[in-house]
């Protein structure tokens, strides 16, 4: 298919600007900010690699229980306790969700 | 939006479908509006300047998003001491910028040679300039080479200082190769802050864990420029248990300055006339923000970029965000790891400014690993946030110092997982390692 020089850039802002109304509407969403801190080691998805686990789509209760188990010292880690007491518990509520929801 | 100078081809392939709007001025207003307001301009393309630009990205992917960078291939410092230490090769710590494609940031091989903050621009060394509507400089660090006299970048290439990976990293992995058994190998540290606090500790581990093995007679000298350093004790007992009598550390005072290094004799005179002879030398200079950042008078008294801590703004020139180890960051230290922290911050802060929206309340984290050999690992970690609009440490630590062989194996597996981590999330790429 041949696209001219003028349609070809109409028809791709006319796509993109389906994408782009929406979140340019909103902020960013805070928990998005702090599950930044979690993708540098877990992966962009949460995925996990050989030793660091996934976390992207586990049950939420069960990444809440273990965030909460590290900051107390309850569940043994070797780093996740140091990171864990840096959260409060809703923040904590706010990753299990946010990481559950991932595929 | 508007590019002078800029080829047609150049154009659309840097700009992309967002860059392509602005060649249809014609367009009803309304549908003009719905793009997302502006280009984002990363220069740099570090742990800082890509995983900004990977973020922006993601965050909003409407954004246009040009990251300028005069390499085509990243080799990261994280994890080059393992080359220095003949564990992995240089072309596991290369990387490409394809993934950054893929997801839409249009990669610009070229050096920024001039800013002009008052009419946003950037011009390359191609001649050519582009407009902004914000701009991030990642520029990493130059060196102070005023300091020591007999030494710069020329006499780098005869005593390397291995503290940006690529060329410097396999010139002090061939130079340890070539030393006899029996060598003395020294290792000059520079005065705080540099970057990444516990590098020069973990390379002379790594160089120790090869002489270990190959050239068990020869020693290693750390002539430090610092009274103390980064996971001080878990260096120190690590160094007793896999490495008895190999490392002698010489703590920094006023007379362990050094004042000049002869190059070809391998010869460093401090300032108080003392002078120490190697057989392998590595000295890493005092350092600075990169240069673009001073050309563009970014910089502080000290030489690092004063920035808003919350959204790395520069507090000497508007609409320019400076991230990675060029920003004075409060306690962050200078890592790749605090980079990648520090540019998605910046990224969420510079989309909250364009939808004029508030910027969420951030968190930052840091993690390094240090590897005493590939068996044994340590590590620092630690989540900050802001207090009185400064960065400060709310939690974190060094690893435990009574802790059992398998904890440390443990640490140097997570090791090569962070790696693999923080390389994918800050440059879109797979780690073979």
């Amino acid at each position: 298919m041949r696209i001219n020089r003028v349609g070809l850039p109409l028809l791709l802002l006319l796509t993109s600007s389906l994408f782009m109304t929406t979140p340019s509407a909103n902020g960013i969403e805070r928990v998005k900010i702090l599950a930044g801190n979690c993708s540098t080691c877990h992966g962009p998805q949460g995925q996990g690699y050989e030793v660091i686990p996934r976390i992207g789509g586990l049950d939420k209760d069960d990444i809440l229980k273990l965030l909460k188990d590290f900051k107390s010292g309850e569940e043994t880690s070797t780093i996740m306790d140091r990171h864990a007491k840096g959260y409060t518990q809703q923040e904590m509520e706010q990753l299990a969700d946010y990481f559950s929801k991932m595929e | 939006m508007t590019i002078k100078k800029l080829s047609r081809r150049k154009f659309i392939e840097a700009l992309g479908t967002a860059g392509a709007i602005s060649v249809v001025p014609w367009l009803p207003a309304n549908i003009a509006q719905a793009k997302s307001a502006g280009r984002i301009i990363v220069v740099g393309g570090g742990y800082g300047g890509a995983t900004c630009a990977n973020y922006l990205r993601q965050y909003d992917p409407g954004l246009e998003v040009v990251m300028v960078e005069a390499s085509k291939k990243i080799v990261t410092c994280p994890f080059s001491n393992t080359v220095i230490g003949g564990i992995y090769k240089i072309n596991q710590l290369t990387h490409g910028y394809g993934g950054l494609k893929k997801n839409g940031v249009k990669v610009i091989n070229d050096l920024v040679t001039n800013i002009d903050p008052s009419e946003k621009k950037i011009r390359l060394k191609s001649g050519e300039t582009l407009k902004y509507d914000r701009l991030v400089i990642s520029p990493g660090i130059d060196f102070k080479w005023e300091l020591i006299d007999g030494y710069d970048e020329a006499a780098s290439r005869i005593v390397p200082h291995a503290w940006k990976a690529g060329e410097q990293t396999v010139l002090l992995r061939k130079q340890l190769e070539a030393m006899p058994d029996g060598g003395k190998v020294l290792i000059a540290t520079p005065p705080k802050p540099f970057r990444c606090p516990p590098g020069p500790y973990e390379r002379a581990s790594l160089i120790a864990h090869y002489l270990k093995k190959h050239k068990p007679k020869s020693k290693i000298i750390i002539l430090d420029a610092n009274k103390k350093f980064s996971k001080q004790g878990l260096f120190t007992q690590g160094w007793k248990k896999l490495y008895p009598g190999m490392i002698e550390w010489i703590q920094g005072s006023d007379t362990t300055e050094i004042e000049s290094l002869d190059v070809k004799s391998r010869v460093l005179k401090t300032t108080f006339g003392q002078t120490f002879k190697a057989d392998v030398m590595n000295v890493i200079p005092a350092q600075k923000a990169g240069v673009i950042a001073h050309r563009t008078d970014l910089v502080n008294e000290y030489g690092w970029c004063p920035v808003d801590q919350r959204t790395f703004e520069s507090t000497k020139h508007k609409h320019i965000h400076v991230i990675g180890d060029a920003s004075v960051a409060g306690a962050m230290p200078k890592s790749g790891y605090s980079a990648n922290s520090q540019a998605k911050v910046c990224a969420a802060a510079i989309i909250s400014s364009l939808r004029s929206v508030p910027m969420p309340e951030p968190a930052y984290s840091n993690t390094c690993y240090s590897l005493i050999s590939p068996d044994y690992g340590i590590s620092v970690a630690a989540v900050y946030r802001l207090k009185d609009n400064k960065i400060a440490k709310v939690s974190g630590g060094v690893s435990p110092t009574k802790a059992s062989k398998r904890f440390r194996r443990d640490e140097a597996d997570h090791a090569r997982d962070w790696y693999r981590g923080v390389v994918e999330d800050s440059f879109a790429a797979k780690v073979k390692i």
